[in-house]
């Protein structure tokens, strides 16, 4: 009796039979969301992967940035002579990024005198009459960038350079002296020319020459000059770092 | 070894969902957390990829889950605060008196005995198939079966044959 009723109160709960599509629906909708996890992190992956090989291409490809201790090295050349009063030569500053030289500024008006970037005002001595304006070294010269386009380029490693005799000493800064004078004609200062060696190459002979002047305590680099033996070609040189660069054009001697 | 695939597992759920439910409506004593179980049980089954040895296994299986489900919501702390409407109030109206008399004093009775009483006199359980089911010793079973008898027949007032 119990059992007959019992059986029958329990046939009267209707299983809610619509459950199983819902549970199986739930069931589909966590797959469906566990495969979209898996499909959102194939792209990550692969955009994490893209990351890292561009890196390591980069970096193979640009080995040159290593050579450099700044990134960012500012190397401004004169292409004209001119008074500093006028003071519009035809200046052009490049910018060193990532090895690549790039010129930002070119033929441009540039007032020195109230320029507050440039380190150190180099004025030059007056050759030929006409005042010599405006090479300016903004940055160190050991980071300096070789930044020369010329048909005609010099290099040299600092122990390849060659010995100096005294004679070879007082010839050249006689000629020197000639051509810049002995001392700064705006300033005063007396101006030193340290000849450091000699570079040979199959056709000319340079001098290595760091022009410097006294201030009152001590004294002070203005550029490095590569000169020849009759003096007749002189030129801005940069030190790298690594060797001293310098390119035949901009004679100083003209 | 069965390790079904989700169509087998579909197949095995129509198979044994009233079984199932019936199972946890005896234990919840109300829709809404039989549902809640029966949920609960096909899931870990749909999501289970442990292979089973039989169809029993699977029976057995879903039936320990069951039980077990319910425990938990008896254990939970949601359901130690909630104070339960009346069983009328909130359960089913049989058309007999004689079915609601019984189904309710099974209802009354503590968990243990209610699953037992309710494998044994309404899924024809034996007491052998039950301790297999449960993995329960078949005394174990034979004296909550008892327990639960005695207690019914308080209840009923000795109106009902316990055969």
């Amino acid at each position: 009796m119990f059992k007959k009723y019992y059986k029958a109160a329990n046939d009267d709960i209707t299983p809610k039979r619509e459950l199983i599509d819902k549970i199986f629906e739930t069931t589909e909708g966590e797959n469906d969301k566990k495969k979209a996890k898996i499909y959102q992190f194939i792209p990550k992956c692969s955009a994490a992967l893209a990351a890292v090989l561009v890196l390591i291409v980069s970096v193979a490809v640009y080995p040159p940035i290593k050579e450099y201790d700044k990134k960012y090295v500012s190397v401004e050349t004169t292409n004209k002579k001119s008074s500093i009063e006028e003071d519009t030569a035809d200046t052009a500053i490049y910018t060193a990024e990532e090895g690549n030289l790039k010129e930002e500024k070119s033929a441009e008006t540039v007032d020195y005198s109230k320029s507050t970037d440039l380190k150190e005002s180099l004025p030059l001595a007056d050759v030929s009459n006409e005042k010599v304006s405006n090479s300016r070294i903004i940055a160190e010269e050991q980071s300096v960038v070789n930044s020369f386009n010329a048909s005609e380029n010099f290099e040299i490693l600092p122990e390849d350079l060659k010995n100096v005799s005294n004679e070879e000493v007082k010839k050249i800064i006689s000629k020197l002296t000639e051509r810049f004078g002995t001392v700064d004609e705006e300033t005063g200062n007396q101006y030193i020319f340290e000849i450091i060696g000699k570079a040979e190459f199959s056709q000319d002979s340079f001098y290595i020459v760091r022009w410097r002047w006294f201030l009152e305590t001590h004294s002070s680099l203005l550029t490095t000059l590569a000169v020849t033996e009759d003096a007749t070609q002189i030129y801005e040189c940069v030190y790298n770092g690594e060797k001293f660069l310098w390119t035949a054009e901009n004679n100083f001697a003209e | 070894m069965i390790k079904p695939c989700i169509e087998e597992k579909r197949q095995l759920t129509e198979k044994y969902f009233d079984m199932i439910y019936r199972l946890a409506f005896s234990q919840m004593k109300n829709t809404e957390q039989a549902d809640d179980v029966v949920q609960e049980v096909f899931l870990r089954f749909i999501k289970n990829n442990k292979p089973f040895d039989t169809e029993e296994h699977i029976k057995a299986w879903l039936l320990r889950v069951t039980l077990n489900c319910c425990k938990n919501v008896f254990s939970s702390s949601w359901y130690k605060k909630t104070v339960p409407l009346s069983e009328q109030e909130e359960g089913i109206h049989f058309d007999s008196v004689e079915k609601s008399e019984v189904y309710y004093a099974v209802a009354n009775l503590p968990p243990k005995y209610r699953a037992v009483i309710h494998l044994f006199y309404y899924e024809d359980m034996s007491i052998e198939e039950i301790s297999r089911y449960l993995k329960t010793n078949p005394s174990t079973i034979k004296s909550q079966l008892s327990r639960g008898r005695k207690l019914l027949r308080e209840k009923l007032k000795g109106g009902y044959q316990f055969v």
